[in-house]
C-alpha cells in the first residue's frame, strides 16, 4: 500500500513537471493550493457566484427612462450570450473605438437603456460582467488577429516588456521570466487572464482585470494608468493572444 | 576602459561623501556612501523590512529562521565570500551597472525608472546609511 503510494505521488509530481514544462499557457488555477482551487470548482461555494446572481437581477432590472432591460431583448442569456466575452476586446465597428466587455455593458446601458454608465470597477458592473463571462466558460481564450487588432497586440507586447516604477520591473520579468519560482511565500504564476473577474481572497471581494492591473503595477511602485486607458486595453489585447487556447474559467477564484 | 557611474542623488543626500574609481579591472568601485560605518544588526532589519522591498521577496538566507523566503535572485549565504564589498555595494545601489537587464531593483538610484508612481517619485529605496547597513549585514556571510 505505502509503495503503491509513493508511485502514485511520484507519478502525479511527474505529470505536473511535465505540464509546466510544456510550452503551452498554463492557467493561474494551476499554481492555486487545493483548497483555493476547491473553491472554483463548486459554484455553489464560489465566492464570486454571489455576484452572478446580482447580474441576473440586474438583468431583468427595467431602466428608470425607458423602462427596457437587457432582458427584454436579449431573452435567453445562455444562448444570447454564449462566447461573446470571448470576442473581446475588440474594435467595435458602431463605436468606432477598440474596447473591452465592460465598455460593450456600459454602451449598452447608455444607448439601449438610456441609463447612465456603470463605474469601472463597480460592483453591478462587475456583477454583469461576470455574468456574461460565465456564458463562455469552458470555451478556449480566443484572439482576433485582424487588422483592427493586431496594433493592440503590438502595443501591450511593449507595455508587457517595459520595465517600470522603483522596483523596475517589467510584467515580463515576473511572469513570463520567472513563472513558477517562488516570490515570497507566492508562487508567481503566468498572469494570464482566462478567469477574470476574480474572487481574490486577499482583497476578499471579486475584482476585475484593470484592478490586478493596477495591483501589480502597485506592487513595483509603478503609477498605474486610468480605468480603460488605451494601455490597458492594449495589455488585455496582448494577454488575450497569450492566454490563447486556455479554458474560460469565469467567474474563478485566486490567492 | 571602465564605465563611469553616475548617481543621482536627492537633496538630502548633498552632502553625503562619494567617490568613484576606476580598477584596473575595468569596474567602477564606490566607496562607502556615507561616514558612519556600516552597522549589520540594523541591517538585518532593514533587509527584513518589506515597507523596503525586503531582499527576502526573491532571496534566500539559509542562516535566517524567515519562513517563505524568496527563490526569484540566487542565495545570499556565502555572498561575502564570492563578491568584494565594492562589487557588493554596487549591486545594492544600482545592478544595472552590473546587467542592464537584471531583475535586481536598484536600492539607491533614480535614474532612468519609468512612470515611478507618485508617493515614490524621487526617491530611492534605501537610504545611503541603509546601503552600507544592509551591506554591513551581508559582509557578515561567508561560506
Ligand atoms: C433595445 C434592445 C437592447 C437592450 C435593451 C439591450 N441590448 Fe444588448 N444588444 C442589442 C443588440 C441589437 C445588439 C447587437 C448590436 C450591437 O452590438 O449593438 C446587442 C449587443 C450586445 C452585446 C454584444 C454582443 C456581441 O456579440 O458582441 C452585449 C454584451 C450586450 N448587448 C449586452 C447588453 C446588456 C448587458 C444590456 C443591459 C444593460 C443590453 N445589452 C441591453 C439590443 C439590446
Ligand atoms: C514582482 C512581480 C510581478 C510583476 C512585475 C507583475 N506581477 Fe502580476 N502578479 C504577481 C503576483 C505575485 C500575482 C499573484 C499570484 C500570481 O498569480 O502570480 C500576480 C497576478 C497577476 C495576474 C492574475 C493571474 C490570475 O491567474 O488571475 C495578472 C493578470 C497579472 N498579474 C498581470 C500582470 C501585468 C499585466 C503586469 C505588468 C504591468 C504584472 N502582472 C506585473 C507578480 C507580479
Amino acid at each position: 500500500m505505502k509503495r503503491l503510494a509513493l508511485i502514485l505521488i511520484i507519478y502525479a509530481a511527474h505529470a505536473q513537471a511535465q505540464t509546466l514544462a510544456g510550452s503551452g499557457p498554463i492557467s493561474g488555477y494551476d499554481f492555486m493550493e487545493p483548497t483555493t482551487q476547491q473553491l472554483q470548482d463548486d459554484d455553489f461555494i464560489n465566492p464570486a457566484f454571489f455576484l452572478v446572481d446580482r447580474g441576473l437581477a440586474l438583468w431583468d432590472q427595467p431602466s428608470p427612462t425607458n423602462s427596457k432591460s437587457c432582458g427584454i431583448c436579449h431573452q435567453d442569456i445562455e444562448t444570447d450570450m454564449y462566447d461573446v466575452s470571448r470576442q473581446y476586446p475588440k474594435y467595435d465597428t458602431k463605436l468606432s473605438k477598440f474596447i473591452n466587455l465592460e465598455m460593450k455593458i456600459n454602451s449598452e446601458i447608455v444607448n439601449k437603456l438610456d441609463a447612465s454608465p456603470l463605474a469601472p470597477g463597480s460592483e453591478d458592473l462587475l456583477a454583469l460582467t461576470s455574468l456574461i463571462g460565465l456564458q463562455s466558460r469552458g470555451l478556449p481564450m480566443a484572439s482576433a488577429s485582424n487588422a483592427e487588432t493586431q496594433p493592440w497586440i503590438e502595443r501591450g507586447k511593449t507595455i508587457y516588456k517595459t520595465k517600470r516604477g522603483q522596483l523596475n520591473l517589467s510584467c515580463a520579468d515576473c511572469h513570463q521570466d520567472h513563472w513558477g519560482d517562488r516570490l515570497r511565500g507566492d508562487t508567481i504564476s503566468q498572469g494570464q487572464i482566462n478567469a477574470f473577474p476574480i474572487f481574490r481572497l486577499i482583497w476578499g471581494e471579486v475584482g476585475s482585470l484593470q484592478r490586478m492591473f493596477s495591483w501589480c503595477m502597485n506592487a513595483v511602485r509603478s503609477e498605474p494608468y486610468n480605468n480603460d486607458a488605451d494601455e490597458y486595453l492594449a495589455l488585455e489585447a496582448f494577454l488575450t493572444k497569450k492566454a490563447q487556447g486556455l479554458a474560460i474559467e469565469t467567474p474563478g477564484v485566486r490567492r | 576602459m571602465g564605465f563611469k557611474i553616475s548617481l543621482a542623488l536627492g537633496a538630502g543626500y548633498a552632502a553625503i561623501w562619494v567617490a568613484t574609481s576606476v580598477l584596473s579591472d575595468g569596474v567602477t568601485a564606490i566607496y562607502a556612501l556615507t561616514n558612519t560605518a556600516g552597522d549589520p544588526e540594523n541591517g538585518l532589519l532593514v533587509l527584513r523590512d518589506s515597507s523596503k522591498a525586503s531582499c527576502l521577496i526573491c532571496h534566500n538566507i539559509a542562516s535566517l529562521p524567515d519562513r517563505d523566503q524568496g527563490r526569484i535572485g540566487p542565495a545570499l549565504d556565502g555572498v561575502a565570500t564570492r563578491y568584494s564589498e565594492h562589487d557588493l555595494r554596487l549591486r545594492l545601489i544600482d545592478a544595472r551597472h552590473i546587467n542592464e537587464k537584471t531583475v535586481m531593483p536598484p536600492y539607491f538610484s533614480t535614474e532612468n525608472l519609468f512612470r515611478v508612481g507618485q508617493k515614490w517619485q524621487g526617491k530611492t529605496i534605501y537610504t545611503a546609511q541603509e546601503v552600507e547597513d544592509v551591506l554591513a549585514f551581508l559582509m557578515g556571510l561567508e561560506d
